[in-house]
């Protein structure tokens, strides 16, 4: 009995010992928080995460990263709450259409003295990226990876059936496009030409720059960005283009005020619209969700006298103002943006040219991605672009609701960023 | 009283003359201390929690409307200047318009749907009590899921509720409803009664149990038909029920948001744009807090005069909630 009752109290006590000794452990690793939207932590990209964050522990052993997810949708509001609330994650992926607010309010720290140092340049990263992320003269976030709505997926059965050549279809040009999807436009039998995108969401603002893009244009706003210059030639070409092809051409469904991405998205994969504009992130999720579509995409139609082009979109890394270490932040960017490490973990295609270019050597027609990109402009670098948005998306809906004319419309938008230009 | 303004030199200030009771200050102090204070620290938790939760919020917001912040944590007091942009902006009519159209119309519609199914529920027939279980399927359903519901069943090419108009020959064609500006809000009000009816179910269903079952004996006794035993027995002793019930839907629908943020985003061009989707537009996509903050106050000070004029007016009739 004596040695059973030594035998239990020593295995209590080591038990206990153990249990102390790896709260300590526990307690005495400092932890990196690295926040990222649901599209990055697909299954696929873990053993590459895991590898860069074994590699980055190796280098800072008392140090653990820690990744969260958050949907798209929830995901501003959760930045902004925390960050506000003095809190949040060391490091924070965000929208492009995000850095220059988070800029502005000095929520995201200058990283300017990092870039000075850092192993890659500006001009290691498309154009575009880079100017997401400069606010003031400064920059304030890495790019990760882009997302431009800058293609045209088509269902290349459809194309056959109407007997054009599935792979490469006649719709470079503005009005070749329209033929096609006329042609593949059969009401009776619910198929759809292509999908207007007239929700009021950020797809408005999206689709109309990829079309602004395929003009020449170049921005929304002039050059020292104290005007809209949405209302001139190339806005109302493109605001026209847009919403002809619904209320003219009659190619889109109908209910296009209220039509998403999701929309269009679950009509193509029931194999009843002919095409539709978004961007790189589809290819995956149209595999997944919809493998016995055969799918290919194309460059964004564009008029005579213009240029391929798309609308820059994509994520970019930053570090949050609340950070208590941002030097080993700015440590784990670094390792994340190396061609290898970015090119392995971007569910997107990465934002350096050289990682892009490898992505895209992988792919069947990975060349019409990479021009597109090369081509893309994106939407206005301000922190109050998102009242600008909502402007644009308010517009567009009074043309497509046939409440106004384009120029009417678009004047409208021009005036109503003007006012948030002059605040 | 006069005792005190002839003789208030005679008395040391801490004496109070009460008449026949004649307590000191001292005395009453103690009295409170000793029968008061153990309530006051009873609910203290609860007080600060609410102050917490509701009095700081409220003065925040209040305090937030009279600034614009310039940047993060730099806010520049402007006064009321928040609040002519929004009493001056071209959205306010409509965004108050829909407001009304989308509060009343809901309240009124769960009022009438309520009261309907409940009568319906107030028998002892087997079974009954598992149809008003799953009668309450759409009040626990998250908002965001009947959104995606109600979207999918007007989606204008396969939308069942589509369907079912054309088969029954009401539509020539199937109609895209929350792309129509003229009766999306309409139809989000629809998806609404769906979703709140089951509150006013229930509580119309309890007030029914308690009504005295000898009253309607004795009326059709007295050859009331069901009607009649419905109108004068039922409705006027459901009363009390009604009123608190209407309120409490009042003002959750004025408040309410997932609907229509989920199903048409304010859209198509602020058809269904109602204050809850503005303001929160106006602070997480816009990052006015200022401006949104000064929207808050105005609703928070609608739906205040409303509950006061509600209450109001029930106190003066004599018949209070």
């Amino acid at each position: 009995m004596k040695i059973s009752k030594r035998l239990f109290l020593s295995v209590v006590l080591a038990v206990l010992v153990l249990v102390l000794g790896m709260a300590q452990v526990a307690m005495a690793a400092k932890e990196l928080n690295v926040w990222v939207f649901s599209g990055q932590e697909a299954a696929k990209y873990g053993e590459a995460l895991d590898r860069i964050f074994a590699q980055f522990e190796k280098k800072h052993p008392d140090f653990r990263v820690k990744l969260s997810t958050t949907p798209y949708g929830e995901y501003l509001d959760r930045i902004i709450i925390a960050v506000r609330g003095g809190m949040g994650p060391d490091i924070i992926q965000n929208d492009v259409i995000w850095t220059p607010p988070l800029a502005y309010q000095g929520l995201v720290l200058n990283l300017d003295k990092y870039w000075a140092t850092a192993p890659f340049k500006e001009e290691d990263f498309f154009e575009a990226s880079i100017r997401t992320l400069r606010w003031d003269g400064s920059l304030y976030g890495v790019p990760q990876m882009n997302g431009h709505w800058g293609l045209i997926f088509y269902n290349k059965d459809l194309m056959a059936e109407a007997g054009f050549d599935p792979n490469f279809p006649p719709i470079a040009y503005w009005d070749e496009f329209v033929e096609v999807a006329q042609a593949l436009t059969k009401p009776d039998k619910e198929q759809y030409g292509y999908a207007v995108m007239g929700a009021m969401d950020e797809g408005i603002s999206a689709t109309w720059t990829g079309w602004l893009a395929t003009t020449g244009a170049k921005s929304w706003l002039n050059e020292d960005k104290t005007r809209a210059v949405v209302n001139q030639a190339n806005g109302v070409r493109a605001a026209k283009f847009k919403t002809d092809l619904a209320l003219v051409h009659k190619v889109s469904p109908p209910g296009t005020a209220n039509w998403d991405q999701w929309d269009s998205r679950s009509l193509f994969e029931t194999g009843k619209l002919a095409m539709y504009m978004v961007g790189t992130w589809e290819i995956e999720i149209l595999k997944e969700e919809a493998p016995d579509i055969d799918f290919s995409f194309t460059y964004l139609p564009r008029p005579r006298d213009g240029v391929k082009g798309s609308m820059y979109g994509g994520w970019n890394w930053s570090i949050n103002v609340n950070s208590t270490y941002p030097d080993v932040a700015w440590d784990f960017i670094e390792m994340a943006t190396t061609i290898g490490n970015q090119d392995a973990i971007s569910s997107l295609p990465p934002a350096l040219v050289e990682a892009a270019k490898r992505r895209f050597a992988t792919w069947e027609k990975g060349y019409v991605a990479l021009d597109q990109i090369l081509g893309a402009i994106p939407r206005p670098v301000h922190p109050s672009y998102p009242e600008m948005s909502r402007s644009m998306q308010i517009g567009i809906q009074s043309i497509l609701l046939e409440e106004k004319s384009v120029q009417e419309a678009m004047d409208g938008v021009a005036a109503e960023i003007d006012k948030i230009l002059a605040r | 009283m006069g005792g005190i303004l002839c003789r208030g030199l005679r008395y040391r200030p801490y004496n109070i003359n009460l008449g026949p009771m004649n307590l000191r200050i001292k005395d009453l102090i103690e009295r409170v201390y000793r029968r008061h204070l153990p309530g006051y620290l009873f609910i203290l938790p609860a007080l600060a929690v609410m102050s917490l939760l509701i009095l700081y919020p409220l003065y925040r917001t209040f305090f937030l409307s009279l600034h614009v912040e310039v940047r993060f944590n730099e806010l520049v007091f402007v006064g009321l200047q928040n609040f002519v942009e929004v009493l001056t902006s071209d959205y306010l009519r409509k965004v108050l318009l829909n407001t009304t159209i989308w509060t009343a119309g809901t309240v009124a519609f769960q009022f009438l749907v309520g009261l309907g199914v409940a009568t319906l529920f107030n028998t002892k027939l087997r079974g009954v009590r598992i149809v008003s279980s799953l009668a309450l399927i759409p009040w626990v359903t998250p908002g965001v899921i009947a959104a995606v519901i109600w979207k999918w069943m007007y989606h204008p090419l396969y939308g069942v509720l589509n369907e079912i108009l054309v088969l029954l020959h009401i539509l020539d064609a199937y109609k895209p409803w929350l792309a129509d500006p003229r009766v999306a809000l309409l139809a989000i009000v629809l998806a609404a009664i769906w979703k709140g009816f089951p509150f006013s179910m229930v509580m119309f269903l309890a007030g029914m149990k308690t009504i005295p079952q000898d009253l309607y004996e004795v009326a059709e006794m007295d050859g009331a038909t069901a009607l009649a035993r419905f109108f004068h027995i039922t409705l006027p002793l459901l009363a009390p029920v009604f009123k608190i019930t209407i309120l409490l839907t009042t003002i959750w629908t004025f408040n309410y948001f997932d609907l229509i943020y989920a199903m048409t985003g304010g859209g198509p061009g602020r058809s269904t744009e109602i204050l809850a989707t503005q303001i929160y537009k106006l602070a997480f996509d816009d990052w006015r807090f200022g401006v949104a903050s000064s929207l808050a106050v105005i609703m928070f000070a609608i739906l205040a005069v409303f509950t006061f004029m509600y209450v109001w007016t029930l106190e003066r009739r004599g018949r209070g909630l």
